[in-house]
């Protein structure tokens, strides 16, 4: 890492707007907190957020991003300056996103953490280089998946992922399983939609905002964003069985489970995730090869 | 006259009753015995200890009756507003409006203490998938979806943003249910920025004006949908009318506190102080009463104080309490074990603090939204509570943990930790499950070891 780093894990910090000041953005994904606990080792913390907080203390630079999307991280955040005595910036998140001021309310706090950067050697953007990389963004946006002939069409959805729980998509393939959609942070579900061109090139910071705000996420109120997306979802695909996946303590995911469960017409399972077992435990092998050959 | 002190049972407070009926001590507002309520469901009162003072006995009514009121009320035309979660400010609001009554549906997070689990209402939640990972609260759900509990208002407000994931997630989780909610943004308080325009918002605190603002808007977005819900405007002298109302309430609550936390003798018990506290909220349904009741507990206490009458001994250890237990019977405990609470922070300090009436309603409304403590920093809540531990001269903490509340693991330990080193204090973090009963002896060792030490300090 280097001093330049802006350090991150939610899907509601815009790398454009970290690259447009002119720094790298750096989007975390955590190892988990196994034996280094920078943060103390506490009963009842969502073990994602701690890992994030651990492995972020650990990088010995760069500016650390976190936000108020759930109760959990930001409270972590609190504990992270007290533990490691280092800045860190909060960026305030809208929970009402529909309202024009909650709207305004985003777009004012992407300007603050601007102003941090610009603090910690960020350069304030002109209105056409932020255009120019909102713009470049749009292409990168553009990676079509190939389907995977023969294999078992199946969807994942839920948080983040640790990176050790990546070994969830090795398991699925080796199952005879292809992903067709991944609606966990890392995936589709926490990508903006493309930028509109006119709009980018009127007023960029809003057009980012507004494409930010756009990403169905179980923590808006309501989250009726999410539900339809993932009916869209499931239309446009042949998907024919879906993981749910949650850490324990993240109650906004655990929530909306059972909801999940009763409004879906395929199969679900759902892993509950200590972050300390992880994804890769002979019983969630076994769990999921059962699912596997239920829906096959 | 003045009653001696007493803890009584329930069993007993009937006999007494029956002694107080014959003196003529007794007013139509005492209602009746309360061991009534034990066949409504509420057991855990069979395990408690109240005081046996009348002006107790009409807290009690007051709020052991609150449903039954809710059902009057609606019966008797009244439109009920559910507010959920912001704790005393949206209130305020509704109170404004005479044809409005609200209340909040999240005071079932008490009933499965009050009930002793009786009524299935998190076994309920469990079918729903909010299992015991999720903190008391969610027998709300349970309570919506037996219908049993209150009648379903007629619009349900609920803020979120800067608050526990719990309720949001259960509230979400209502809203699937086919429940519309009114949602309205409480962001996080954070510090202003060196740059930004900042303004008091009570209590020592600042916050950006931006802040103030957005909640100003927010809440204006209440406003509409409480004068659309009563069919007549909300406009700001019925909001300053209704402010200058809920202020009594709360000047007659730091009165009270005041008695309580710093008489030689408490003279109420610390059960009694903590029921009285939650009158602030949203006046357990009835403003006036509220303000009867708490008039009458403010006398009786003064009575006390100046006849030199009160509970437990001059040198009880004088413990801060910090979040609401569970299980309310451990408030009784507390006591029995020689502690004496001089000091809560039961997280709606803010529900305590006077609203200013010098401002416009609206914006006065929204910086009292905005000091609430589980909105802000730890920091902020913490040096609060070292603040109000100096002035009650408390000699030891004990921090409450919530099972399954989201902010517990996290705040706590900052808060114990910001106490034991800003003011050098002996501190406990304890969890109080719904009922204590099977983990006592946990809870015993650790007040009564937090005690000792207490008073081993004294002792230097
Ligand atoms: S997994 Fe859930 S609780 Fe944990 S940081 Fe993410 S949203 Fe918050
Ligand atoms: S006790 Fe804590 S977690 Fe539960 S509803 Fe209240 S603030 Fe939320």
């Amino acid at each position: 890492m280097t001093s330049a780093d802006v350090i991150y894990n939610c899907p509601f910090v815009p790398a454009e707007w970290i690259k447009a000041h002119g720094l790298r953005p750096v989007r975390l994904n955590p190892r988990p907190s196994w034996g280094m606990h920078i943060l103390g080792q506490i009963e009842g913390i969502c073990p994602y957020a701690l890992a994030f907080a651990n492995h972020a203390a650990a990088c010995d630079a760069g500016l650390v991003v976190f936000t108020t999307r759930c109760d959990q991280m930001r409270r972590v955040y609190e504990l992270w300056k007290v533990c490691t005595g280092r800045p860190a910036f909060l960026l305030n998140l809208p929970t009402c996103r529909q309202s024009a001021a909650a709207q305004r309310f985003y777009i004012d706090e992407l300007l603050r953490l601007g102003r941090y950067m610009e603090q910690f050697g960020g350069r304030r953007p002109t209105k056409p280089i932020l255009a120019q990389i909102m713009l470049q963004a749009n292409q990168d946006l553009e990676t079509p998946v190939s389907p995977n002939r023969g294999a078992v069409p199946v969807a994942i959805l839920g948080g983040p992922l640790m990176n050790t729980d990546m070994v969830l998509f090795d398991t699925l393939a080796s199952g005879g399983a292809y992903v067709v959609f991944d609606g966990t942070q890392g995936g589709t579900r926490c990508i903006h939609r493309p930028f509109d061109r006119r709009e980018l090139c009127e007023d960029p910071l809003q057009e980012l905002a507004l494409a930010y705000l756009d990403i169905p996420d179980v923590f808006f109120r309501p989250n009726d964003g999410l539900y339809r997306w993932l009916k869209a979802q499931i239309d446009d695909t042949a998907v024919r069985g879906l993981i749910l996946h949650h850490y324990i303590w993240c109650d906004k995911w655990k929530a909306e489970c059972w909801r999940i469960r009763q409004w879906l017409p395929i199969p679900t399972v759902v892993l509950s995730n200590d972050g300390q077992t992880g994804l890769d435990s002979p019983g969630i092998r076994n769990r999921l090869s059962a699912f596997l050959e239920a829906i096959r | 006259m003045i009653l001696s002190p007493q803890k009584l049972t329930l069993e007993q407070w009937d006999g007494h009753w029956d002694l107080l009926a014959r003196q003529g001590l007794l007013r139509p507002e005492h209602c009746g015995p309360l061991s009534r309520h034990v066949s409504d469901g509420d057991t855990r009162l069979l395990a408690l200890r109240f005081d046996n003072s009348p002006a107790a006995l009409q807290l009690w009514n007051l709020l052991l009756t609150e449903q039954d009121r809710l059902w009057q009320w609606k019966e008797g035309g009244k439109r009920l507003v559910g507010t959920m979660k912001d704790l005393g400010t949206v209130p305020v609001m509704a109170y404004s409006l005479d044809d409005l009554v609200a209340f909040y549906p999240d005071g079932a997070w008490w009933t499965p203490c009050v009930m002793e689990m009786n009524q299935q209402l998190l076994q309920i939640a469990d079918s729903l998938g909010i299992d015991e990972s999720f903190c008391p609260v969610r027998a709300m759900l349970g309570a919506f979806v037996n219908r049993n509990h209150f009648p379903i208002p007629d619009l349900l407000i609920c803020s979120v943003g800067a608050t526990c994931d719990d309720f949001s997630a259960i509230a979400q989780r209502l809203n699937g249910l086919g429940f519309p909610i009114l949602w309205w943004e409480i962001p996080h308080r954070r510090p202003p920025e060196p740059w930004e325009e900042a303004v008091q918002i009570g209590n020592g605190l600042v916050a950006p004006a931006s802040l103030v603002s957005l909640v100003r808007n927010e809440l204006d977005r209440v406003r509409s949908a409480l004068s659309a819900l009563a069919g007549t405007d909300l406009d700001d002298l019925k909001l300053q009318a209704a402010i200058s109302r809920a202020n009594q309430v709360r000047s007659l609550l730091a009165s009270l506190n005041r008695l309580a936390f710093t008489a030689t003798l408490s003279p109420l018990p610390a059960l009694e102080v903590l029921i009285a506290q939650m009158l602030a909220i949203h006046f357990c349904s009835d403003l006036g009463k509220t303000v009867d009741v708490l008039r009458a507990l403010l006398a009786q206490a003064k009575q006390r104080v100046d006849a030199g009458l009160g509970y437990g001994r001059p040198d009880d250890v004088r413990i801060f309490w910090v979040n609401p237990p569970a299980d309310i019977k451990v408030m009784n405990l507390v006591e029995d074990y020689g502690g004496r609470i001089c000091g809560t922070d039961f997280m709606f300090t803010h529900a305590l603090d006077p609203i200013d009436l010098d401002l416009p309603p609206m914006d006065a409304l929204a910086r009292i939204a905005l000091a609430d403590p589980m909105v802000g920093p730890v920091c902020d809540r913490a040096r609060r509570i070292a603040a109000e531990i100096q002035r009650f001269g408390c000699e030891a903490v004990v921090v409450c943990r919530i099972p399954g509340a989201s902010h517990c693991a996290t705040e706590g330990s900052l808060i114990a930790q910001y106490l034991r080193q800003t003011c050098e204090l002996p501190v406990v973090e304890v969890e109080v499950p719904s009922l204590v009963d099977t983990t006592v002896h946990v809870f015993e060792n650790r007040i009564k070891a937090l005690i000792e030490t207490a008073k081993a300090r004294r002792r230097g």
